[in-house]
């Protein structure tokens, strides 16, 4: 095992958000890493609470060498392959080389998400970066922590929306799951995520659409705030119902393998995250047999798993798959 | 507010009545179901009018009768239950950014789209912000659920400003005469009609001037005009212009 698949192995799971980089991971790893990293621009700062900077090695596109110089190899399995942690803030307890390292572009300039484990916006992004095989970056945002980090003067800099997802990419941050997966598809075009017959995109968007605008925002922990806590889970509830009623009877006529026909598409990719957040909610999916079936097909896919809330850099430790 | 009984039965007897039999005239290509003071509804029509299709409206009264959007019929139509729906090239479509992205992709001239992507995507950015960040949560189905009508404007309100404050900032580095640069977008159809529903909650718009501005200019062309809720087929006399 590499020095720092031992640390993971003996420190991942014990270690929650925000906290120090275990000794075992050793200077020398940092200053190697130090020196490879690209220093032309400054770190974000976020003085409010730490960020961290982690690297997301996705099974589907593992590859490389790792610091002793030995081939880096393909995740055998979906909890293998954690992150590397950077403090972007300077703050916390970690080892002096790290400080002001700067984070906001791997040395090989990737793309970077801004997103919380929990998400269901971050996770459709997730899930096409997965799809596509686009190797990034997270930086984790708490949306709880702290009273929520997206609320950092640093982070609204970069997103006024104060929400995430947001994407840093080709030179430009994207706010809006829909909006960064469209720009997705029309700049890394393989896999298809939207089919090429005007009438069956149009379902596709409309089908995304009814759940990043007619469902998730009406539910999102923002509104579920000010509606006071004895009555959120009925709100919640409401919102996720009124909607999946609607999709179960839209999919009788546009579903097939998956939401549109049998490919996989943006819809597949909102349809996911709306009923882990329906599970949480703890609404009754006996209603929706369509949903439910589409659901476990896609469930099953690798993308849908490498990027799900349980396997994330910021998903506490217990609630890690 | 009511709406007068010969617009609404008559545009009602066209598309539900199985019995009543009107005159029998050939039914346009495209039917926008709408109604006059849907923010969503708007949008369409503004595509609508800006690409020059020619289409027949019929109006769906949002309050009256408990709200025909809850119809068997139009829930036939649209699940969803919503307007704006469009009936065009033998489907009907809900949501409307699907409907405008795809009157985009079907009937190209006059883009309301930029050619490149990375205005592209800041043009579904802003849209998305509005359309999924701000209306949904200022929705009539919504209000109704916060009890007081003074709760309902409170909270009206806060939903616009929280978009509107991010808006704001994000308009400084992508406007130009418009929401993007210097053509009309998808945005651009966006913004207008929340304003309109920012100044029925009484929205102070002082720490809005982009917005403001470009709302003003966009207010002026003619298919901003045209689809206006004040001259529609359903728009209740007393506020006809």
């Amino acid at each position: 095992m590499t020095d720092r698949r031992a640390m993971r192995a003996g420190q991942g799971r014990k270690r929650a958000l925000g906290t120090a980089i275990p000794s075992s991971a050793g200077p020398g790893a940092w200053r190697a890493r130090r020196d490879r990293e690209d220093h032309s621009r400054p770190a974000p700062r976020f003085p409010q609470t730490e960020a961290w900077v982690l690297k997301c090695r996705c099974p589907t596109w593992a590859s490389g060498v790792d610091e002793s110089g030995s081939p880096r190899a393909r995740f055998p399995g979906l909890n293998e392959g954690s992150p590397e942690v950077r403090d972007a803030s300077g703050e916390g307890d970690i080892p002096q080389e790290a400080k002001g390292h700067h984070s906001t572009m791997s040395e090989s300039g990737k793309p970077i998400l801004y997103s919380y484990f929990r998400s269901s916006c971050s996770w459709r992004v997730r899930i096409a970066l997965a799809l596509k095989s686009i190797d990034y970056e997270t930086v984790p945002i708490n949306l709880i922590k702290d009273g929520g980090q997206q609320f950092s003067k640093e982070f609204q800099a970069l997103n006024p929306m104060k929400q995430v997802p947001a994407l840093k990419i080709d030179g430009i941050t994207i706010g809006q799951s829909l909006a960064i997966i469209e720009y997705l598809e029309e700049t890394r075009p393989t896999p298809r995520l939207l089919p090429q017959d005007p009438k069956k995109r149009v379902l596709v968007r409309m089908i995304s659409d009814l759940i990043a605008g007619g469902i998730q925002p009406l539910q999102n922990l923002s509104i579920l705030k000010q509606v006071g806590q004895e009555n959120q889970l009925a709100w919640a509830q409401k919102a996720i119902n009124s909607g999946f009623s609607a999709l179960e009877q839209i999919l009788q006529s546009t579903a097939g393998k998956y939401c549109v026909g049998d490919e996989v598409s943006m819809a597949d990719l909102c349809l996911v995250p709306q009923v882990a957040n329906a599970e949480r909610y703890k609404v009754d999916l006996t209603p929706y047999p369509t949903i439910s079936r589409i659901n476990k097909a896609l469930l099953a896919l690798e993308a849908f798993q490498v990027s799900h809330p349980c396997r994330q850099p910021d998903t506490p430790p217990e609630l890690r798959a | 507010m009511p709406v007068p009984e010969e617009c609404v039965q008559g545009e009602m007897t066209q598309v539900f009545s199985k019995g009543t039999k009107k005159k029998e005239k050939k039914m346009p290509k495209r039917i926008p179901y709408s109604y006059f003071r849907s923010s969503c509804s708007w949008r369409v029509r503004i595509t609508l009018a800006l690409k020059s299709i020619d289409y027949e409206t019929v109006p769906v009264n949002l309050i009256k009768a408990g709200g025909q959007q809850f119809s068997k019929e139009f829930q036939a139509l649209n699940p969803m239950e919503q307007v704006p729906a469009l009936k065009t090239d033998g489907t009907t479509i809900g949501q409307s950014l699907a409907i405008i992205k795809y009157l985009e992709e079907t009937r190209p001239t006059l883009q309301l789209l930029p050619q490149d992507p990375k205005k592209r995507v800041l043009v579904r950015m802003i849209s998305d912000l509005i359309a999924g960040g701000i209306q949904p949560l200022q929705n009539l189905s919504i209000l109704k659920q916060v009890v007081g009508q003074e709760n309902q404007l409170a909270w009206a309100q806060k939903a616009i400003n929280s978009g509107f404050s991010a808006l704001e900032q994000i308009l400084q580095s992508t406007a130009g005469k418009y929401c993007v640069g210097d053509e009309v977008s998808m945005a651009d159809l966006c913004l207008v009609p929340q304003m309109a529903n920012a100044e029925r909650y009484k929205v102070d718009f002082t720490p809005y001037p982009t917005i403001s501005r470009i709302n003003k200019v966009l207010l002026v062309l003619e298919a901003f005009q045209v689809s206006h809720p004040c001259g529609q087929p359903d728009t209740p006399t007393e506020l006809r212009a």
